[in-house]
């Protein structure tokens, strides 16, 4: 028997509003700090995960809103079996 | 008493005073990261002294690598540290003898390390050599 999957429920719980365009949908912020260019940077990871079908169109410099805050995308990576997206995101 | 070689870095630091949009951020060997809100930012540190000693002179005679890193953030980092890069290297060679530390200074290069962050991020090392001559028994000293 196939499986029908509801991948929102996968954002259900942590998921926040976020908008770019015409388009408004969950997505999971995540912020770990990170430090770079060989101990001497410090930086913020912002990543958002979110439906491809959603967001998987963005490219370098859309915008997009996260949880009221406006970000520019850095760039769009499809996930596992290209359901999910990951976008690398900077603070606008 | 005070090495020579910590007395050119102090001096190196002290002539970076004013240097091109970075007001106070300037430091001596710092090794904590800088966060978005502190830069742009210099970073004075020492990276090799070597020497050599004349027998025919009871003195050493020591090249030290001296690391100027710009740490910026922006579109186009190097374009941002550009003012700054400018700025830098004037005020370092307008002091060839730090103070009366050193015989010369000389620039040996420039790296580049452009990375992807909540904001484009770059450090550019300055690369300078000092050449200086010490007493074979007393670094503080000069022959």
């Amino acid at each position: 028997m196939a499986l029908t999957e509801d991948l929102d429920i996968f954002l259900e719980d942590f998921g926040v509003t976020c908008t770019s365009g015409a388009t408004t949908a969950q997505g999971i912020l995540d912020m770990p700090s990170q430090v770079i260019s060989d101990g001497m940077v410090l930086t913020t990871d912002f990543t958002l995960t979110a439906r491809a079908t959603a967001f998987g169109a963005l490219v370098r410099g859309s915008s997009i809103t996260v949880d009221g805050l406006t970000y520019t995308v850095r760039e769009t990576m499809l996930i596992d079996d290209g359901n999910f997206v990951q976008l690398g995101i900077q603070r606008t | 008493m005070t090495t020579r070689r910590e007395s050119i870095l102090a001096r190196i630091r002290t002539n970076l005073t004013g240097t091109t949009n970075v007001g106070t951020r300037i430091y001596r060997s710092r090794v904590e990261p800088l966060a978005r809100g502190e830069l742009p930012a210099l970073v004075v540190e020492p990276i090799s002294d070597v020497c050599v000693q004349l027998t025919s002179a009871p003195s050493l005679d020591w090249t030290m690598t001296v690391r100027v890193a710009v740490i910026v953030r922006g579109d186009i980092p190097d374009q941002v540290a550009d003012p700054i890069i400018e700025s830098l290297h004037s005020k370092i060679m307008a002091d060839l003898t730090c103070n009366g530390f050193a015989y010369d200074v000389q620039p040996t290069g420039v790296g580049f390390d452009l990375q992807e962050a909540d904001q484009p991020s770059g450090v550019i090392t300055c690369d300078f050599v000092v050449k200086y001559r010490t007493k074979v028994a007393n670094l503080a000293q000069s022959p």
